[in-house]
């Protein structure tokens, strides 16, 4: 059987086991855009079931290096869902389209997790790191259409949000060691850093590329009855 | 931003080359070792009571409105540079 009659899951386990990159672009001779929905299909097409077993089935694990997954290119249709875990190896999903929310909620993941360049097209919700504890955590070039809600995050390095997001919120004690570098980003609606504690840096900083352009970098935000914990597009000026 | 923490600096300035927009920036009760927003355009409010800064605040720029008031203070060893303000309360 040739590399490209594999399955996508079969092909990403055998790269991830030998310490290798799962680059679907280079396997299939196409890059594609994140960002545009035409051209993903099967042959990109991985699943939460899928990373699920390479981190929890000790079959799996066991053989996985200290590398751990790293895929490019990818398609997840059905997001991905993988909260309350323990992760012990970098997981690094980059140039890959989610077309339903990321689910890492009370996860904890010793190394790195890197959406670098991917695109979560799910909304209301995109991106849920609530409670998580991450050893470094990389979001530059990504795009995520719905809320990125880091409520209580924890980043044992750095936290690297060098892209364009819907509203973020890093409030509920949030606790960044290293840095947090959004230079370039762009946030639409609220970002909510109330009560974040940065052990090093915040960068906030236009950028040749890109200018920076936060929306809404305050707490005081106008508020629904029902969503008193979530951030919202901030509406009123302080008076 | 309200109560937010920073170790070393705070960096949130612009040029004309790579600006640098905010909306309504709340840093009341913030606690940062540095805050730089030398060339930022924030749009609306600049709300900074009770801030507090361990070394320099450089804010040389256009600012809607700054309110300062409420127990913000710096280190004696602070400089502060600002710009005119269209409204200072």
């Amino acid at each position: 059987m040739s590399q490209k009659d594999k399955c996508p899951e079969d092909w990403v386990w055998e790269k991830t086991r030998s310490g290798e990159i799962a680059d679907f672009n280079a396997r299939l001779g196409n890059t594609l855009e994140p960002k545009s929905a035409g051209g993903w299909g099967d042959d990109r097409r991985l699943g939460t079931a899928f990373l699920r077993k390479l981190f929890y089935d000790k079959t799996y694990l066991n053989d996985m290096p200290p590398e751990g997954v790293r895929i490019v290119g990818a398609w997840f249709p059905e997001g991905l869902t993988l909260p309350s875990g323990q992760l012990s190896r970098h997981l690094r999903l980059e140039q890959c389209r989610f077309d339903k929310p990321i689910d890492l909620a009370f996860q904890e993941l010793d190394g790195s997790l890197s959406l670098v360049r991917s695109f979560v097209a799910a909304t209301p919700t995109g991106v849920d790191l609530t409670n998580a504890k991450i050893g470094q955590l990389e979001l530059d070039g990504a795009t995520v259409e719905g809320a990125l809600t880091m409520r209580s995050l924890q980043v044992g390095q750095d936290l690297m949000m060098r892209g364009s997001f819907a509203s973020i919120d890093l409030g509920g004690g949030a606790k960044i060691t290293g840095h947090l570098v959004l230079d370039g980003g762009a946030v639409k609606g609220a970002l909510n850093m109330n009560g974040l504690q940065v052990g090093q840096g915040l960068f906030m900083r236009g950028t040749k590329e890109q200018p920076a352009t936060f929306a809404a970098s305050t707490s005081r935000s106008r508020r629904s009855a029902s969503s008193s914990s979530t951030a919202q597009p901030l509406t009123a000026r302080s008076s | 931003m309200n109560g937010l923490q920073v170790g070393q600096f705070l960096l949130m300035r612009g040029t004309k080359e790579q600006p640098a927009t905010f909306v309504d920036v709340n840093l009341a009760n913030a606690k940062i070792g540095q805050l730089e927003l030398d060339g930022a355009t924030i749009e609306g409010a600049l709300a900074m009571r009770g801030l507090q800064v361990g070394r320099d605040l450089l804010m040389r720029g256009g600012f809607a409105s700054i309110d300062l008031g409420g127990g913000a203070r710096r280190s004696p060893a602070t400089s502060i540079s600002t710009a005119p303000l269209s409204r200072a309360r």
